[in-house]
């Protein structure tokens, strides 16, 4: 049981972080429909909501997380990610979410120490 | 920390696009951080060699991209080989005992605006990154690679914010 506990503590749990990134952009941007002013306010906080959110897990580990906010206009947009980690520790979780008037892209990364 | 980029191309209906890139991290940002493991211990591998990591990714995005036009699924497998070969290319830098993420964004020039922002938790005596923003006439792209240590000093919040506002749309008159 001990060592069950250390080993989920230990690792990135994609649901956990998954979780933890839908309620920060819900609660920086859900319901809003897109405003050019405010895009940058609405990054930062998705993006800070998140880290400190997963720096309360209390896990050792690093973490970079990435937000895009584009408006809705029909045109395209890519992205890929690439990594070179540990397998057997590191992980990411990369939400889509949209609305009528833009779409919000974050990816969070989990790096253990 | 690169500069603004210029404006695109010389034609009478100008997209312009420009994008900053800015690291800061300070101390002050994690005073009330849980610290879930203490220092372990002095760093025994080189920097990250973000010079070298700026020239591959200039050459990367710059032969990827130079030619194309923007088409939804070209576009959508050069993202992915863009961050593959990317990666492999500072792998083989070999500096020792580095994790590397690197994400590359492709995206069709619109009337549309967008941003992409970053937040890091690491360790700034060894840790950082580096960003290419890479236009052409019919389409823009980003690319970054963060390279973190297996180690820990010291907690410390890095914001990268890419502002990169791609909805100017300036006439100019003859």
């Amino acid at each position: 049981m001990d060592e069950f506990q250390t080993a989920e503590e230990a690792s990135f749990l994609v649901d956990e972080v998954s979780s933890i990134i839908k309620e920060a952009i819900e609660s920086a941007i859900g319901g809003n429909a897109y405003q050019h002013s405010k895009v940058n306010q609405w990054t930062t906080s998705v993006v800070e909501q998140t880290l400190s959110q997963l720096t309360k897990l209390g896990k050792p580990f690093k973490y970079i997380v990435t937000c895009v906010i584009m408006q809705k206009n029909g045109a395209g947009l890519h992205t890929a990610s690439s990594c070179f980690w540990d397998n057997s520790s590191d992980g990411t979780c990369t939400v889509r979410w949209e609305n009528k008037t833009m779409y919000c892209i974050v990816s969070a990364f989990g790096l253990a120490i | 920390m690169q500069g603004p980029v210029g404006p695109v191309g010389t034609q009478r209906d100008l997209w312009e696009l420009w994008g900053y890139v800015g690291a800061m991290g300070t101390a002050g940002d994690c005073e009330g951080i849980q610290r879930p493991v203490e220092n372990t211990g002095t760093w025994p591998g080189g920097r990250f060699p973000v010079a070298a990591v700026d020239e591959i990714l200039r050459e990367v995005l710059g032969s990827a991209l130079r030619e194309q036009r923007y088409e939804p699924g070209p576009c959508r497998e050069a993202a992915k080989d863009i961050a593959e070969v990317v990666k492999a290319r500072v792998k083989a830098l070999q500096v020792p005992r580095y994790k590397i993420v690197v994400v590359a964004h492709i995206g069709q020039l619109g009337q549309q605006s967008l941003q992409i922002s970053s937040r890091c938790l690491w360790d700034p005596h060894t840790d950082t990154f580096s960003s290419y923003v890479f236009k052409n006439t019919s389409l823009f792209a980003v690319a970054n690679v963060y390279g973190t240590s297996g180690i820990f000093h010291k907690w410390c919040f890095a914001s990268t914010f890419l502002k990169f506002q791609a909805a100017f749309f300036r006439k100019f008159s003859p």
